[in-house]
């Protein structure tokens, strides 16, 4: 999945759960990273800027179970990108989880990329818990016939924080999906916006819940959440729960959830346009996860694409893919070389 | 904003005003709950021996029960054998056959209440049932139902004249297993409407029940049952009120519809119970099951719902869209004032083909109210072309209350469209100033963004129950601006 | 040549086209008007094949194609373009990779090597310049928040483009200013030649001083009922449709 060659700038590898030191690159000038012992515990401190840093879950199986503590704190003022790589080919049923923690101060902002594609025997389990004067913003994209369930608690604690939370699910396969998203606004003028996207294939099961709850003392909060998602599979089946709590009056809160398929309409105008059906099929479902796809493309540190999304993609859509995508990826050389 | 809240607080301590007590001598069960109770009501009513086994049924399963948690709701405990489960009017002892021989003391309150029992009053054509405390008192317009083939009566009486209907209806839409407050319902109803619509029928006339709870320490556990048989319309409504108590009141009514072939129900609610007071203290706790089965092809159910009273509610009338091309609908405006709480919604479950459902729910929060949409839709794998959308909004007028949203979709079929949109507001500054400068007095604009806030409702409403709806709001919100 | 024989057509249920007839020979441009509600814009959606329609009686030669069997990607290989009303937007999607797709497509369609990148743009810039539009519209989403003119535009920039046999404009003149308006028709004139026909679809002679139609026809009902030269387009804007109701009732009569 990772080409390591490409990395540049600091790395964290945890291998089957545990911090290896070795295949890690910590010298980084603002950066302190602390494990304990057994390397099942790591904090990681920012007191200046770091462009990137680079964090592999490599979950393979081949050792015993056994969960991360990550902690990661930014000073005030600080920014920082974390590029997070999950994966793995485990060939027996593993377990991994990681508990992890992230405490953004006042005027620092921390940017989670976040890229999930494991193999079916593995079951991924993330609790996270999260405490905001800052800004969060996390971008998930699970992709995989594996097992992934991921709780997210923000906590906005100072005014003005901010949190945003993006998350595109690929279903393939028997793969199953819960994503609890829980964002506490607890001071005034407080913003989260939620946008989560599903596109479910074959006998996919996905869950999704964005829960935002609004103190009283949370004056002026904003709060977005919106949550599309699409079945191609015949087995599909998926859950959306987008939940409000409001205990303040000084709100402007929007929510919305669609299930659907593609619309009949821009089919029919792109097919008017010569591209055939399964092309215009394609182009649209690129379409439809462009939204929760704004972080990632924000970043200038985010790894070449290795067009594993796209595979998913024309896995979900039932097509042949490699046929699809060459012609398909077209658009990115116009995009990148001439443009 | 200093006189804003004086406003506030006028209205805060605007008295209810259905909340006179009814002094008639009453046959009150004492309170308690055994299976004895059970044998009791069901021998007082004279009923055939299925029925006993079925609540007895009910109220073996009722006693493995808990009551339910899940519900975004602080509800003291319950002693369910604090409560007199059956309480009836003397007078009922050999049910009146004309309206002379109902206690004059009744129709007086039902004259208060607003509600025309002479028929010569009830000139908007609607026929009415009421119900006070446990039994039905008076059906009006049965002899015009009758040459149609309508039958509108009391349920107990439905129960005598009509056992087979009963016996092959009941509990098919809310099994008597189905939540802890239907069991409960099953094992001690009292009285309700039955309705049964026969073939081809359109019901000539609106068809209405008024409940009232007027006894102390009672609970009202009223049962409903409307059948429409193949290309049958009706519209139903029923109001609630009770007189002001400092104790809690259990209501725990359960409803069930049956749409055949075509058939159309449409069941509307003007729910205002006594919310207790500002404090908390008394008003009714509404826990009511309340399900439709679109059994037949291309048949419709439809709730519209005005709820503005009751200290507490818990309910969420359903649909369930078995026939092919049914549909069904929900329309509610919740009002939680004063420390009312609300938790109401709604679940569709599609499982017929191109079943299509809308659910529109507008939710006001005010004084310490808290108000919660629940939702859900569900669109099982053969129910091709499904369709569903849904809107829900909630309005904040005031910084102590809370508007709450827990909308589930579950989607298992490929084609099944689904759309849910809500928002969360207050009454904008610039609404009102609008308002304000175009010379309408501050509650006026109030009241006017909130009707059109729940317009799309209100337009569900038969005309008559709307404007009484529209007043009923204006009354419960005049000044509560924050 | 393109013959639309006895059209018929329904939409949900009901029948909007009631019998349609209309011959149309290369180097042509018709032009048809009617009131709202006549059926115009169901027949330019029937002529690109849009599914919600059902076609319940009546043939649509297309050169030597049954043009009703194709479907829509098929008619648009075969050189149909259809300029959409409500140009749809593709959030995500960039307007020149749409581009390409779909001049690629239509090369493909015809056993020709894909456009390199580098021809692809020397072509789209100098279309672009030929509609008005700024370059950076190709790094834009299809459509997303253009202004009406702007969807306009890039609806003329495709059909340059993709360079049809037989355009179809579903009032695009309607809604744009006076210069988006010259653009369109420029658009359209600078096309013109004898191997090309053009339906122009529009409730506005404006357009028509410039496109100059060789025929004007009046689609009412579901039916053409009345056909003439550039001059009965004048008569309308003059009279609008009232003065036609006679025409129509003896049509329905005989």
């Amino acid at each position: 999945m990772i080409n390591l060659d490409q990395i540049t700038g600091p790395l964290l590898v945890f291998i089957d759960g545990q911090f290896s030191l070795e295949a890690s690159q910590t010298e980084c000038i603002g950066l302190e990273v602390k494990a304990d012992n057994d390397g099942h515990t790591v904090v990681v401190h920012l007191s200046q800027d770091v462009p990137a840093i680079y964090c592999l879950h490599q979950c393979d199986g081949l050792s015993p179970e056994a969960p991360i503590a990550l902690t990661v704190k930014l000073d005030a003022g600080v920014s920082t990108e974390i590029h997070e790589y999950v994966f793995g080919e485990a060939n027996q049923a593993y377990q991994q989880t990681l508990q992890w923690r992230c405490e953004v101060a006042q005027g620092s902002h921390l940017l989670w990329l976040s890229h999930q594609n494991l193999s079916e025997h593995v079951r991924w389990h993330s609790q996270g818990e999260h405490y905001v004067e800052g800004q969060l913003s996390y971008h998930v994209e699970t992709l995989g016939q594996s097992l992934i369930e991921a709780e997210m608690l923000v906590k906005l604690l100072a005014e003005n924080a901010e949190c945003h939370v993006h998350g595109l699910l690929v279903g393939q396969g028997q793969s199953k999906s819960r994503q609890d998203w829980r964002i506490e606004h607890l001071a005034p003028n407080t913003t989260c916006d939620m946008h989560y996207r599903a596109l479910m294939g074959n006998n996919a099961q996905g869950s999704w819940l964005g829960h935002a709850h609004v103190a009283d003392q949370a004056k002026g909060a904003k709060v977005t959440q919106m949550s599309r998602q699409m079945l191609f599979g015949k087995h599909a089946r998926m859950h959306a729960k987008p939940e409000l709590t409001i205990h303040c009056d000084e709100v402007a809160c929007q929510h919305g959830a669609t299930v659907g398929q593609l619309d009949e309409q821009a089919l029919f105008y792109l097919r008017s346009r010569g591209l055939l059906h399964w092309q215009a099929r394609m182009l649209l479902t690129w379409s439809f996860v462009q939204e929760v796809l704004v972080m990632r493309q924000a970043s200038k540190h985010c790894l070449p694409e290795d067009s594993m999304l796209q595979q998913s993609l024309a896995a979900v859509m039932d097509h042949d893919g490699t046929s699809v995508l060459n012609d398909f990826w077209q658009g990115k050389e116009v995009k990148h070389d001439e443009w | 904003m200093t006189t804003q809240n004086q406003a506030i607080e006028d209205h805060l301590n605007q008295r209810y005003q259905h909340g006179f007590v009814t002094d008639v001598d009453a046959d009150t069960l004492p309170p308690g709950l055994s299976e004895n109770t059970v044998r009791w009501i069901s021998a007082q009513k004279n009923e055939p021996d299925f029925l006993l086994q079925w609540r007895l049924q009910a109220f073996r399963h009722w006693q493995t029960l808990s009551e339910p948690q899940w519900a975004h709701l602080h509800i003291d405990p319950i002693d369910f054998q604090a409560i007199s489960y059956y309480s009836s009017p003397h007078s009922k002892k050999d049910a009146p056959k004309s309206l002379d021989e109902v206690d004059p003391k009744l129709l007086e309150t039902y004259e208060k209440l607003g509600i025309p029992l002479h028929e010569r009053a009830a000139l908007a054509g609607v026929a009415v049932d009421a119900v006070f405390d446990s039994v039905s008192v008076a059906t009006t317009f049965k002899d015009k139902l009758a040459e149609a083939g309508v039958i509108f009566c009391s349920f107990s009486e439905a129960v005598q004249q009509h056992p087979e209907l009963i016996k092959q209806y009941l509990g098919t839409v809310v099994p008597y297993r189905d939540n802890f407050y239907a069991t409960l319902n099953s094992a001690v109803f009292s009285d309700g409407s039955f309705v049964y619509i026969p073939k081809g029928v359109r019901c000539p006339m609106e068809l209405s029940t008024y409940f009232r709870i007027n006894a102390a320490n009672t609970g009202q556990f009223e049962r409903t049952l409307i059948i429409a048989e193949p290309d049958s319309y009706v519209s139903y409504l029923e109001g609630c009120t009770a007189p002001m108590r400092d104790e809690n009141q259990l209501h725990a009514a359960v409803v069930e519809l049956v749409a055949l072939d075509r058939a159309e129900i449409k069941y509307s609610t003007v729910q205002n119970w006594y919310p207790g007071d500002e404090n908390g203290k008394g008003g009714i706790y509404n826990f009511v099951t309340k399900r439709g089965a679109c059994r037949g092809q291309a048949s419709k159910i439809s709730w519209t719902q005005v709820e503005t009273g009751s200290a507490i509610t818990w309910k969420y009338p359903s649909v369930v869209l078995q026939g092919d091309d049914s549909v069904g609908e929900f329309y509610s405006v919740a009002l939680s004032n004063l420390c009312q709480q609300a938790d109401t919604g709604t679940k569709m479950i599609h499982l017929g083909k191109n079943t299509k459902s809308t659910i529109i729910s507008k939710g006001i929060s005010a004084g310490k109210g808290q108000n919660a949409y629940r939702g859900m839709v569900r669109v099982t794998p053969k129910a091709k072309g499904a369709r569903n959308f849904t809107q829900c909004d909630s309005l904040l007028i005031g910084s102590s209350c809370g508007a709450h949203t827990f909308p589930h979709i579950d989607a298992a079929c490929d084609d099944a469209i689904i759309e849910h949109e809500a928002s969360t507001a207050k009454i904008s500054e610039d609404q009102l100033f609008y308002c304000l400068q175009r010379g309408i007095s501050e509650e006026n604009a109030v009241s006017m963004i909130v009707n059109g806030f729940c317009r799309s409702v209100f337009q569900q409403l038969p005309m008559e129950f709307a404007v009484e709806a529209q007043k009923l709001l204006e009354v419960s919100l005049e000044g509560a601006v924050g | 040549m393109i013959v639309i024989d006895n059209l018929q057509a329904e939409v949900e249920g009901k029948a909007i086209l009631k019998g349609v007839n209309l011959t149309m020979n290369p180097g042509e441009v018709h032009a048809l008007m009617g009131p709202n509600g006549a059926g115009k814009s169901t027949l330019a959606d029937v002529l690109a094949g849009h599914g919600d329609l059902t076609v319940t009686s009546g043939s649509v030669r297309y050169y030597d194609q049954n043009l009703l069997d194709l479907a829509p990607e098929e008619r648009s290989h075969a050189g149909v373009f259809k300029a959409f009303q409500y140009p749809v937007a593709l959030p995500g999607v960039k307007n020149a990779y749409f581009l390409k797709a779909a001049i690629n497509a239509h090369r493909k369609a015809q056993g020709q090597d894909p456009l390199d990148a580098f021809d692809f743009i020397q072509m789209t810039k100098e279309a672009m310049v030929r509609v008005g539009m700024d370059e950076s519209f190709l790094q834009r989403d299809v459509n997303v928040g253009f202004s009406g003119g702007e969807k306009k535009r890039n609806e003329v920039l495709q059909m340059l483009l993709l360079d049809p046999k037989f355009a179809i404009l579903d009032e695009t003149d309607s809604g744009l200013d006076i210069d988006a308006l010259r653009t369109v028709a420029e658009g359209v004139q600078s096309l013109r030649d004898s191997k090309r026909t053009f339906l122009v679809i529009t409730h506005y002679q404006r357009l028509l001083d410039t496109i100059k139609p060789d025929f004007v026809h009046v689609l009412a009902n579901g039916k053409i009922v009345k056909s003439g030269g550039p001059e009965l387009a004048l008569t309308l804007e003059d009279q609008g449709y009232a003065w036609l109701s006679d025409v129509e009732g003896h049509n329905d009569k005989s």
